[in-house]
């Protein structure tokens, strides 16, 4: 009985300081996918060396990614991305082709992403001031 | 060519919960059985009348709300704060098992099982902001509905009131343990965030008829055990009824 009573209470001490999932960068990516994805995000505001241009209520450029890891974007660029986790920095890498078949590849790392909100950043090759690009969503 | 599904495991991890909590009811009232006749001889047990042992089955409506701060959350997601915040109380439910016994005067205590569906409204203490871009947001989203298995011991202490017959009155008090068995949502996970156990303290009234039933009104104040960087306040408060086994199944517990 006594056995009994004291593997009960080993049994629930074990339990209530078992340890939680951990997380893993996969955990990250899969969010951001979810949030990404089957979207068409549309350029709001580029930040410049502190300046910033808002392109709200104009035409503007956009670009959607798909949940088959497809993207394409309004300068007529279609082709495939990756969201990625470097040094604890999600980042979303494009390979794309333009209808006259000029390739493109980019990296932007992801500053902030949620449902309908994003904010991508790169530097410009040869520069050391980072552009920022604020994105809205709508599916 | 037909090919043999794979082993799926996955449904076994889902539930291993499940199953463990099964185990551990079973285990409860086993040893509430086991013990009923005995008389003890530890000197732990030594004031309490084990031959007094009672068996509930217990049922109560749950009102839910947790508070959350993050602490050093560095994911960079952004969940709207008016889409994910609701500092309201939401209606669960709970339902176990507890068993009661005699201390030394008219005092009692008591330990019940119960397992909670929580649904939880909930306070985002701390907002960001990237304004103008983004206006107030919070970096971690945490789950509203999720289950748990709660243990918890009460002391409790007879209230003498003149006039009113065939009615107890306690006031109770006493520590309260939660362990999450629901599965946790990807958002909730980052950065390890949230936590399965909870400790807490819980108070409360209880009005008992003649140990064949009895009703009973709890505060419950949780917080996790572990260190994590979203720390969480659990509130709940906590409206049910306790049926003696004995009368519901007709049947004696000794």
């Amino acid at each position: 009985m006594k056995t009994t009573v004291q593997l009960v209470i080993i049994t629930i001490v074990v339990f209530f300081l078992g340890s939680c999932k951990k997380d893993t960068s996969g955990v990250k990516i899969g969010i951001a996918s979810k949030m990404l994805s089957n979207k068409v995000w549309y350029l709001d505001h580029k930040q410049e060396g502190g300046v910033t241009k808002s392109y709200v209520g104009q035409a503007t450029y956009s670009i959607s990614f798909l949940k088959n890891k497809t993207t394409k974007d309004s300068d007529g660029y279609t082709g495939l991305y990756l969201i990625e986790n470097q040094n604890n920095q999600l980042q979303i890498r494009v390979s794309a082709l333009s209808v006259n078949n000029n390739s493109i590849s980019y990296v932007h790392v992801i500053e902030s992403i949620g449902d309908t909100k994003m904010i991508l950043s790169y530097f410009p090759s040869g520069q050391t001031e980072k552009i920022k690009l604020f994105y809205t969503s709508r599916n | 060519m037909n090919t043999p599904n794979p082993i799926d495991t996955s449904s076994f991890k889902a539930n291993f919960h499940s199953y463990f909590v099964l185990l551990l009811l079973v285990m409860s009232i086993g040893v509430v059985h086991a013990q009923a006749p005995r008389k003890p001889t530890n000197w732990m047990l030594a004031p309490i009348n084990t031959d007094s042992l009672v068996l509930y089955v217990t049922g109560s409506v749950v009102f839910s709300k947790q508070s959350l701060k993050e602490r050093g959350v560095t994911t960079p997601f952004n969940y709207l704060y008016d889409e994910v915040n609701n500092n309201v109380y939401k209606t669960g439910f709970s339902l176990g098992v507890r068993f009661e016994g005699k201390l030394k005067r008219n005092n009692r205590y008591s330990v019940s099982v119960t397992m909670n569906q929580i649904n939880a409204g909930t306070y985002y203490k701390k907002k960001f902001t990237l304004s103008p871009f983004i206006e107030e947001f919070t970096h971690f989203k945490s789950d509203k509905i999720f289950t748990t298995i709660n243990i918890a011991p009460h002391y409790k202490y007879f209230i003498p009131l003149r006039g009113i017959k065939n009615y107890t009155f306690y006031a109770i008090a006493g520590p309260s343990f939660d362990y999450r068995i629901s599965k946790i949502s990807q958002e909730s996970l980052v950065n390890r965030a949230t936590k399965r156990a909870f400790i807490g303290a819980d108070f409360g009234v209880e009005i008992e008829r003649d140990s064949r039933y009895l009703f009973f009104a709890h505060y419950k104040l949780g917080t996790n055990i572990s260190q994590t960087t979203v720390p969480v306040k659990l509130n709940r408060f906590e409206i049910g009824m306790c049926i003696n086994t004995k009368h519901l199944f007709n049947s004696k517990i000794k």
